[in-house]
């Protein structure tokens, strides 16, 4: 059984724990989610206590995604802040435990992520993502185009750079 | 698009790798029967590998075009990972050019490599014609290979 919900600033508060595992369990994964390892939970749970007030804010939308009665994966949506840019927004940080993958979480984070999105009037929709990665897959999947690919984007916890495909959705 | 894993398939990857040597500077010797069994070979050697992998791309169910990957292992060393890959055999059948088809392979090429533990390097021989695609995929040129043939 899953779901997918908003999680407000006192929601991820509570659920603090278990975000901070998925997170580092994505990075311990190899996943280019901003962070290099060495990568404890301990360090995920500063990020995620650091994002709470930009959640209380609403400078962040965030979302989680439960199998059975266990949050497994999260996604945020940055809307951006500019006057020019009410229009558009990042989604950012998909996320699902390793041990919860292949069932679907991913595809109904994204499909929620940007039914928030549309709600919110935010019609053009970007992310960036690991070039050649299964999210990128998923991604063209659900309908996103590649703008491009930045050859040496970020450092990757093995050593040397990775290349990051920059994908954007426009929702009708 | 799809990875070759049926004999139909197989038969039209091999017939698009042998157009692809045809139009190709041809070798010295270039013995097209000989030839033909050898790719049968590599893409029956490829169907029980997880290093090879042979992709095919279909318009309208007609063969377009083809690409191949090899996945290799490198001495490990600080800034690459010790996996790496190697793209080849980039081909489409000229009346179904300017569509993308090329595109879509190597997008299907980087993700096998990608699944196959890639982290590091991604090589490629490009053709001048092929440059340009390569380069919006995110390949940069690098001046520093040799190469080194050698034979009987």
């Amino acid at each position: 059984m899953t779901r997918v919900e908003r999680l407000d600033a006192a929601a991820a508060e509570r659920h603090l724990e278990d975000l901070a595992r998925i997170l580092a369990d994505a990075v311990q994964g190899g996943a280019s989610v901003g962070f290099l390892t060495p990568f404890s939970a301990a360090d995920a749970a500063d990020y995620w206590r650091g994002l709470l007030p930009v959640v209380a804010a609403g400078d962040v939308l965030l979302l989680g995604a439960w199998l059975d009665d266990a949050l497994v994966g999260t996604v945020q949506l940055h809307p951006s802040v500019m006057p020019n840019g009410r229009i558009r927004a990042e989604v950012a940080k998909l996320l699902v435990l390793r041990s919860a993958r292949r069932q679907g979480l991913g595809r109904s984070l994204m499909e929620a992520v940007e039914a928030l999105a549309r709600e919110r009037g935010r019609t053009t929709l970007v992310l960036d993502t690991q070039t050649g990665s299964d999210a990128e897959r998923l991604y063209r999947a659900l309908g996103w185009t590649p703008a491009g690919v930045v050859p040496e984007y970020s450092l990757l916890s093995g050593g040397g750079t990775g290349a990051t495909t920059f994908m954007y959705k426009l929702l009708a | 698009m799809r990875r070759v894993k049926t004999p139909v398939d197989a038969a039209a990857w091999a017939r698009l790798r042998l157009e692809f040597i045809r139009q190709s500077p041809p070798p010295v010797v270039w013995d097209e029967a000989a030839t033909a069994v050898e790719i049968e070979n590599w893409l029956a050697e490829s169907l029980k590998r997880q290093d090879l992998a042979a992709f095919l791309a279909e318009i309208d169910g007609e063969p377009a075009g083809i690409g191949a990957v090899s996945i290799y292992e490198v001495p490990p060393a600080p800034a690459v990972s010790g996996t790496e890959a190697y793209i080849s055999s980039m081909y489409t059948e000229p009346r179904f050019r300017g569509r993308g088809v090329a595109r879509a392979i190597l997008d299907e090429l980087i993700v096998f490599a990608h699944a196959a533990g890639v982290r590091g390097r991604v090589w490629l021989r490009a053709t001048d014609a092929g440059r340009p695609l390569y380069a919006s995929a995110g390949f940069l040129p690098r001046d520093y290979f040799m190469q080194l043939r050698l034979t009987d």
